[in-house]
């Protein structure tokens, strides 16, 4: 049996939108130092950094988690999905397309965490309720749009989604 | 301020090194209590910690139900509590009690095992935990105890736990298939709230109508988790109705005052106590009350 030793600082892989990708880490990193500062994707945001607002949310294994909460070593071998996976194909993805359609942006500090909790929920529930899409995003804050427009956004791009199926 | 970190795989990989490390060691699990803890920790008090995370443990990660007897590893989160099919059908109170906790992304990370171990008076799943008599397994190099979950808490945050022991698992007896079950919880808003109070009602009637088993523990109250004895007496070997009910529920605000003494929110929490408690006895038995 191969004994683990204890490290301050190690190397660990994981996927980042498709990619396998290999970065030093420290005990103290959180997955979402490690995604802006060292693999520069930015456009997670953080907002309290105590896992109550959401902004920070990324996929983790396919389900949303607060990259903020996330200590970077446990990301080891696991799939991480960003926004910038989102449009990755050069096209924005029917989602985001929807939140803009539906002004369901304003600052914009909290769409990217919003994003990728309705990505979580349309891939688990492709045509959800109303109930389940408040549900989805209960855990990401917007502070500028009321969520109607939000849960517009949403219900608008599972419909769309379903079509081009 | 040295901080490193170690990911066990195993179960006797982790005792090996808590032994070892049992002065500067803390265990991680889903992490979101500990993330939040150690920022607002000063950097200059800390000492050389040694971050032990669990969560690569997959001998952990189990819900069995078996001779009646439901085991749930440490490793299992509240999302996958509150997705169980085992859990919604022996005691869905406590998957209503796990998908209440924090949001969506706090329930894919954070742990039963995290939960219990934290010990804040205000932990959702604890409540009904308390009211199924759940008992917990604790591990180390030394061996294993059994515990009954409310001999496990010394007071808010505190615990019996050895630092060199593990909580394997948390287990408890499934209810009569007859018995009924609530958990209410009072937040300040519907998502990311931690409870202002909650209660968890598990009740048994008789084919005479009568009450035969009543099990109240409210949460957010009491320093720890505790069943609110004089609450199912006044419930056992009654029919339920009005009376009953609210003289039941009057004694789990008697007994947060006892307990928790008369503080700035008692005017606010009494009452709220007595209503929650009279709202999750109705929800079990199955009427709906405003």
């Amino acid at each position: 049996m191969k004994k683990a030793e204890p490290k301050h600082k190690r190397l660990i892989s994981f996927t980042v939108n498709g990619d396998d990708i290999e970065v030093e880490i420290s005990a103290s990193d959180r997955l979402i130092d490690v995604l802006r500062n060292k693999l520069r994707l930015t456009g997670t945001k953080e907002g309290c950094g105590i896992g109550e607002c959401g902004a920070c949310t990324v996929l983790m294994d396919g389900a949303p988690v607060n990259s903020c909460l996330v200590p970077a070593f446990q990301a080891e071998g696991s799939v991480i999905e960003t926004v910038e996976g989102l449009d990755a194909s050069g096209k924005l993805h029917p989602l985001q397309e929807a939140f803009v359609e539906h002004t369901a942006i304003q600052c914009g500090y909290c769409t990217p965490g919003m994003l990728m909790s309705a990505l979580a929920l349309l891939r688990e529930h492709p045509e959800p309720t109303r109930e389940e899409i408040t549900r989805a995003i209960s855990g990401n804050l917007c502070r500028c749009t009321g969520y109607h427009q939000i849960i517009a956004a949403i219900e608008d791009a599972s419909a769309k989604m379903k079509t081009t199926e | 301020m040295t901080l490193r970190f170690i990911r066990p795989e195993t179960v006797r990989e982790a005792m090996e090194v808590l032994h070892e490390h049992k002065d500067n060691s803390k265990i991680v699990a889903g992490a979101t209590d500990v993330m939040v803890q150690r920022r607002s920790e000063k950097p200059v008090e800390e000492k050389p910690l040694l971050l032990v995370d669990i969560t690569g443990i997959s001998e952990l990660s189990y819900v069995n139900f078996q001779n009646g007897i439901v085991r749930i590893g440490a490793m299992i989160t509240h999302r996958d509590i509150a997705r169980s099919a085992v859990i919604h059908d022996v005691a869905p109170f406590f998957a209503d009690a796990c998908l209440s906790v924090g949001s969506p992304q706090i329930r894919t990370r954070g742990t039963i095992g995290g939960n219990i171990v934290n010990a804040s008076p205000a932990a959702d799943s604890l409540p009904p935990l308390t009211a199924l008599s759940a008992r917990l397994r604790l591990i180390s190099r030394r061996g294993s105890r059994d515990v009954a979950l409310c001999d496990f808490f010394k007071g808010p945050y505190k615990t019996i736990i050895e630092p060199d022991e593990i909580l394997k698992e948390v287990y408890f007896r499934a209810p009569e298939p007859s018995s009924r079950c609530a958990f209410l919880k009072l937040g300040r808003r519907e998502s990311l709230a931690i409870a202002r109070l909650s209660v968890a009602a598990l009740i048994d009637v008789d084919d005479s109508g009568k009450i035969s088993k009543a099990a109240i523990a409210p949460g957010a109250c009491l320093p720890m988790p505790a069943r609110i004895a004089p609450a199912e007496e006044a419930l056992v070997g009654k029919i339920p109705d009005e009376e009953v009910v609210n003289s039941a529920s009057q004694e789990v605000g008697e007994e947060m005052v006892r307990v928790s003494g008369v503080r700035w929110s008692t005017e606010y929490k009494k009452p709220v106590a007595c209503a929650l408690t009279k709202r999750a006895i109705w929800k079990a038995l199955g009427v709906d009350v405003d």
